[in-house]
């Protein structure tokens, strides 16, 4: 092995070789990165789904069983709830009250941005979520008892639906960024 | 000793061939090829020291250097004919090698019309 | 015009065999037949012109032209 790689070296001198390898290293590596990053997109919004539902079980026991007004079931969401998901609560009850909303839709809305980018959810998931912001606080209880059932099956759906994507696309994603990296390696060396 | 480098890259490619037609049968000329053009580069500067030789042997002998000229052409050609029907044949493909071998050998005898002509002529000064 | 060549080729002969084979597992058999056909192509392209350039060679070396 040893003299395989000192003929190696001797054709071409120390510093080219460590250079050349840093190199490739690098751009494997970067390669991988990236596809591990696209990969996990699908697996975070398989999980956060998951997670979604079980701050909505949450919510719903908090709006039909404690007698609390919105904010503090909003408050209480948060805390109890499952995942990174849990904040969004809080995030909406903050701004609910700091803002003095009339709608909770609105601050809602406001959370379009967080929803896509940091929970990889698609535009269907936004739309079941943004569902609860219009029927949430206005109803009786019974009406709004009803439509979280609905909310929570459509989430359901979505899970599972999200879960196939994502048993088949994760890991492909990460190895097809592995294998690109490797091939871009060869065939620049 | 640059037959051990040879020898040895012969080798790795054959094994290298063996694998990749497990894998990916139609990758396996690739690398067959490429190894052959390898190993043929690496000899072209002997060939041409020995080419250069037999040149000046001729020279010093007076021959004629057409003669030599198309006799080095006839190596040529079979060399070249001899590599791709080979190739050809590595895949599979022998009637490809065949059609080859064929082109090669009309080739060869067009080259040597003109030293049969030149025997010829010899021939019939010499017979009364 | 080394060694190394023939390992290149090598190379991306598996590293195609590789990816054709996990695209087509998930499903996605178009993009795993057009990563194979790029693969060959790119092997072709290096490979031709190095039997060119060996071609041109011989014809030097042997007063072929």
């Amino acid at each position: 092995m040893e003299i395989v790689l000192e003929t190696y070296i001797k054709g071409r001198g120390v510093w080219m070789v460590t250079i050349k390898i840093i190199f490739n290293s690098i751009i494997i590596i970067f390669s991988s990165i990236l596809g591990y990053v696209f990969g996990n997109i699908y697996s975070k919004r398989a999980k956060n789904l998951l997670d979604l539902q079980y701050c909505m079980h949450v919510l719903e026991s908090e709006i039909i069983n404690g007698n609390s007004p919105l904010p503090q079931a909003l408050e209480n969401t948060s805390i109890k709830g499952r995942g990174n998901i849990a904040i969004l609560f809080k995030e909406i009850k903050e701004d609910l009250i700091d803002n003095k909303r009339e709608d909770i839709y609105d601050s809602f809305l406001l959370q379009r941005d967080a929803l896509r980018n940091k929970y990889a959810f698609t535009n269907q998931d936004i739309e079941v979520f943004f569902y609860l912001g219009k029927i949430l606080g206005k109803t009786t209880r019974n009406d709004q008892e009803k439509n979280i059932r609905f909310i929570l099956t459509q989430l359901n759906n979505h899970y599972i639906e999200a879960e196939a994507e994502k048993s088949k696309n994760t890991k492909l994603y990460r190895t097809l960024g592995f294998l690109v990296g490797l091939g871009v390696v060869i065939i620049l060396i | 000793m640059e037959i051990f480098q040879i020898v040895g890259i012969g080798i790795i490619a054959t094994i290298l061939v063996t694998i990749i037609k497990g894998v990916r049968s139609d990758f396996a000329i690739y690398v067959s090829i490429v190894a052959g053009v390898i190993i043929i580069s690496m000899i072209i500067k002997d060939i041409s020291f020995i080419i250069s030789t037999i040149r000046n042997l001729s020279r010093i002998a007076d021959i004629e250097i057409t003669y030599f000229s198309t006799i080095l052409k006839i190596i040529g050609t079979a060399y070249v004919v001899e590599f791709g029907s080979q190739i050809s044949r590595d895949a599979g493909e022998n009637s490809i090698a065949m059609k080859i071998e064929l082109a090669g050998k009309i080739i060869i005898m067009t080259l040597a019309i003109p030293i049969l002509l030149a025997l010829m002529d010899l021939i019939l000064k010499i017979m009364p | 015009m080394d060694v190394d060549l023939i390992f290149k080729i090598a190379g991306i002969g598996i590293v195609t065999a590789v990816l054709h084979t996990v695209l087509a597992k998930a499903g996605k058999e178009e993009y795993a037949y057009l990563t194979t056909l790029v693969g060959i192509v790119i092997v072709l392209g290096v490979v031709i012109n190095l039997v060119s350039r060996l071609f041109d060679n011989v014809k030097v070396l042997f007063n072929l032209y």
